[in-house]
């Protein structure tokens, strides 16, 4: 099934456009100024948290695969079934396969964004098992045939009005439209599917690989419920989600939500050790995970292994100048924002998806000053653009292993092997560009003495010739010269002095200049 | 023994979260404002209770709240996975509290269902003075020095969401109302 995506278009340019000229969304965008002072309204200690928060990311990153094999044994020692899936199709036909085996019809969904990312929701409905959202965010999105546009506040593009219109679907009554009344509503709906479902279906906010501590945090308490009720859970775990120890939560926890929601804690943290044990009579009887690879693997030791250590706060969303402007649904991907502008590309194995995502960015570093765990976001898209101008998937190139601690073994990051995966590495031939042409003209311009005066002469000439009553001159000449019209239509340039610095500077050598 | 500033700071946190904090009472006023907090709240529903819980056990919270004309659903009775979802309140003791966040520790074991403190619309909670903690720092190694229970809540306040315009709005999914009676 595919998503209806409220701002349409071909490409980012054109989603961006219509985004800022739908005013619903732009008035519903305005909801997101509450998010923008979080953190640092809640803890002196930030700063500390976040450097030691940064410090346990990598050192877990540095050997991941064996981590990995650590949770793997705690699980399975609690009894739970534990899987790797090395793509999106091998989750999803583990998931189903669970599900046809336990002869399970009845899924209800935390909010996960790994489900997201496999598209999970879609697949069980395709395989004839009803799946319901339960975050209500997630929900209002599910029924409008969307996709989240935030990854804390999926909803956060519908003003009030528009959830009204989206649920009056689902209710018998007229719903009013009113914050109360919906939510009112919402909880008596979703409660019967809670009560009669019999598969539950989470991400995982962390998993300790010491304990085998799966956490879930929810403020809804949509979380608790998923994991109370049905006789089957599964969880899908990406595999940076395993942290190494569980006394590590008492940094994560902490900077998680604060950094998402403004929160010393959320409402409910749910900690789960394995399925229901002798002599309990609620929680699941069998417990699933599938731990998910996507890519990811094959980041550690490489320049983009830092990527890997998000914890899926949302910060870096509510900063960013674009998405503040343009919301999720004009990324066309699961992950938006900042963050998804790295990650999307990277989890593309087939070097198709989020090609134009990391040239939609200003570089003004909000994103990488927000983030909690201090991912260099900014210099991540740098990088992103340059290796993504080469046709095909992004060829991560191991990089020195900086961090390494004394006595740490590094593995190279292998990926899961899959039973039935080909890569379609697709050979795509490079699009012929003009700005390589032009970059080579100006080059080779510039690497002369003579060729950059000329060069500096031009411009003076064309500016002058250019310029407007009340304005510069880029504008005016980029509304002639039409390749240029897009960059110039909302940017000028002043006019350069009469006389340049190296014409004075020549003067004054010569003893007659007047500064 | 926890210190004053320790218990006072959990009243607090406990409070902005959104929780109805009362104490700290004496075991048998403690038992007692709990029984008549549940039974107000549950009207003429039954009321969700764990049969293991050490801190229900030493208040006789059952008792009390029979007494208080509450009728209970205990978790050893063969109904309760059917009449759970009807439940008008749900009372549990709290393993530990955590004062910098207001937070409650509740693990579930037999007799200890998971659902008591999120499945009814009220949930009151007891919890003892000298169970506070200072920091989560504390509480995570206070739960690694236990044997992990299959499931553990960490609950802050009342269920809500901000999907709504962002705007916070109570009672989502959970309980609309929580209950803290601190004993001393």
């Amino acid at each position: 099934m595919s998503h209806r995506v409220v701002t349409a278009g071909d490409t980012l340019a054109e989603r961006a456009a219509s985004a800022v000229a739908d005013p619903d969304l732009q008035h519903a965008l305005r909801n997101l100024d509450r998010r923008l002072f979080t953190s640092r309204d809640v803890a002196e200690d930030f700063p500390e948290l976040k450097d030691r928060a940064a410090a346990i990311r990598r050192e877990t990153l540095a050997d991941l695969p064996g981590w990995l094999d650590r949770a793997e044994t705690t699980l399975a020692g609690l009894g739970v079934h534990v899987h790797r899936a090395a793509s999106p199709e091998d989750a999803r036909r583990i998931i189903i396969e669970i599900a046809r085996n336990e002869g399970l019809t009845r899924a209800v969904k935390s909010k996960s964004m790994a489900t997201e990312e496999i598209d999970l929701a879609d697949a069980l409905e395709d395989a004839g098992i009803e799946a319901v959202e339960t975050d209500l965010g997630e929900y209002i999105v599910q029924v409008a045939g969307e996709r989240p546009s935030h990854m804390i506040v999926p909803a956060i593009h519908k003003t009030l009005a528009q959830v009204a219109d989206v649920l009056q679907t689902r209710a018998d009554d007229e719903l009013p439209v009113e914050h109360e009344a919906i939510t009112a509503w919402a909880r008596g709906h979703l409660r019967a599917r809670f009560l009669e479902a019999d598969l539950g279906v989470t991400g995982a906010n962390f998993v300790a690989a010491d304990t085998g501590t799966i956490v879930l945090v929810t403020n809804e308490g949509n979380g608790d419920l998923c994991t109370i009720v049905p006789r089957v859970q599964v969880a899908v775990v990406p595999v940076e989600k395993v942290i190494a120890r569980f006394a590590d939560l008492a940094t994560l926890l902490p900077l998680l939500t604060m950094s998402a929601t403004g929160q010393r804690i959320s409402n409910y943290v749910t900690m789960i050790n394995g399925p229901r044990r002798e002599g309990e009579i609620d929680g699941p009887e069998i417990l699933h995970v599938v731990l998910l690879d996507h890519g990811r693997l094959r980041l550690i030791g490489t320049a983009y292994e830092d990527m890997l250590a998000c914890i899926r706060c949302g910060a870096c969303l509510n900063v960013c100048p674009v998405f503040r402007r343009i919301s999720g649904h004009a990324y066309d991907a699961v992950y938006s924002g900042p963050m998804g502008k790295v990650l999307t590309p990277l989890l593309s194995l087939d070097g198709t998806e989020g090609r134009d995502l990391p040239e939609a960015s200003t570089l003004c570093g909000a994103c990488t000053e927000a983030c909690p765990v201090e991912i260099p976001l900014a210099d991540l898209l740098v990088r992103l653009r340059a290796d993504l101008r080469r046709p095909g998937p992004v060829d991560p190139l191991p990089s020195p292993p900086a961090r390494a601690e004394p006595g740490h073994r590094r593995r190279p990051g292998e990926g899961f092997e899959s039973p039935g995966l080909h890569l379609p590495l697709a050979s795509r031939p490079a699009p012929r560009s003009n700005r390589r042409t032009a970059f080579t003209v100006w080059a080779s311009l510039w690497s002369s003495p003579g060729g950059y005066a000329a060069s500096a002469r031009l411009t003076r000439l064309a500016a002058r010739a250019l310029r407007g009553r009340d304005q510069g001159w880029t504008r005016r000449s980029g509304g002639r010269v039409p390749a240029l019209r897009a960059w110039t239509e909302t940017r000028d340039a002043p006019l350069p002095a009469p006389q340049s610095f190296r014409a004075r500077w020549e003067t004054r050598v010569r003893g007659d200049a007047q500064w | 023994m926890v210190s004053q500033s320790v218990i006072d700071a959990f009243l607090v946190a406990a409070a902005e979260n959104g929780m109805t904090v009362h104490g700290p009472f004496a075991p048998a006023e403690a038992a007692r404002v709990v029984a008549e907090r549940a039974v107000a709240l549950a009207g003429r529903r039954r009321i969700a209770m764990p049969v293991t819980d050490p801190l229900i056990e030493r208040l006789g919270l059952r008792d009390e709240v029979a007494w208080a004309g509450g009728e209970l659903l205990a978790a050893n009775d063969v109904d309760w996975r059917a009449e759970i979802g009807q439940a008008g309140a749900g009372v549990t003791g709290a393993r530990a509290g955590i004062a910098a966040t207001g937070t409650l520790l509740l693990p579930c074991g037999p007799g200890r269902p998971r659902g008591t403190h999120i499945i009814p619309p009220a949930h009151v909670c007891a919890v003892r003075a000298d169970d506070l903690v200072a920091t989560i720092e504390d509480a995570v190694r206070l739960q690694s020095s236990d044997r992990h229970p299959s499931n553990m809540s960490w609950v802050s306040g009342p269920s809500r969401t901000a999907d709504l315009e962002m705007r916070q709005t109570i009672g989502v999914h959970g309980p609309k109302t929580v209950d803290v009676i601190v004993i001393s």
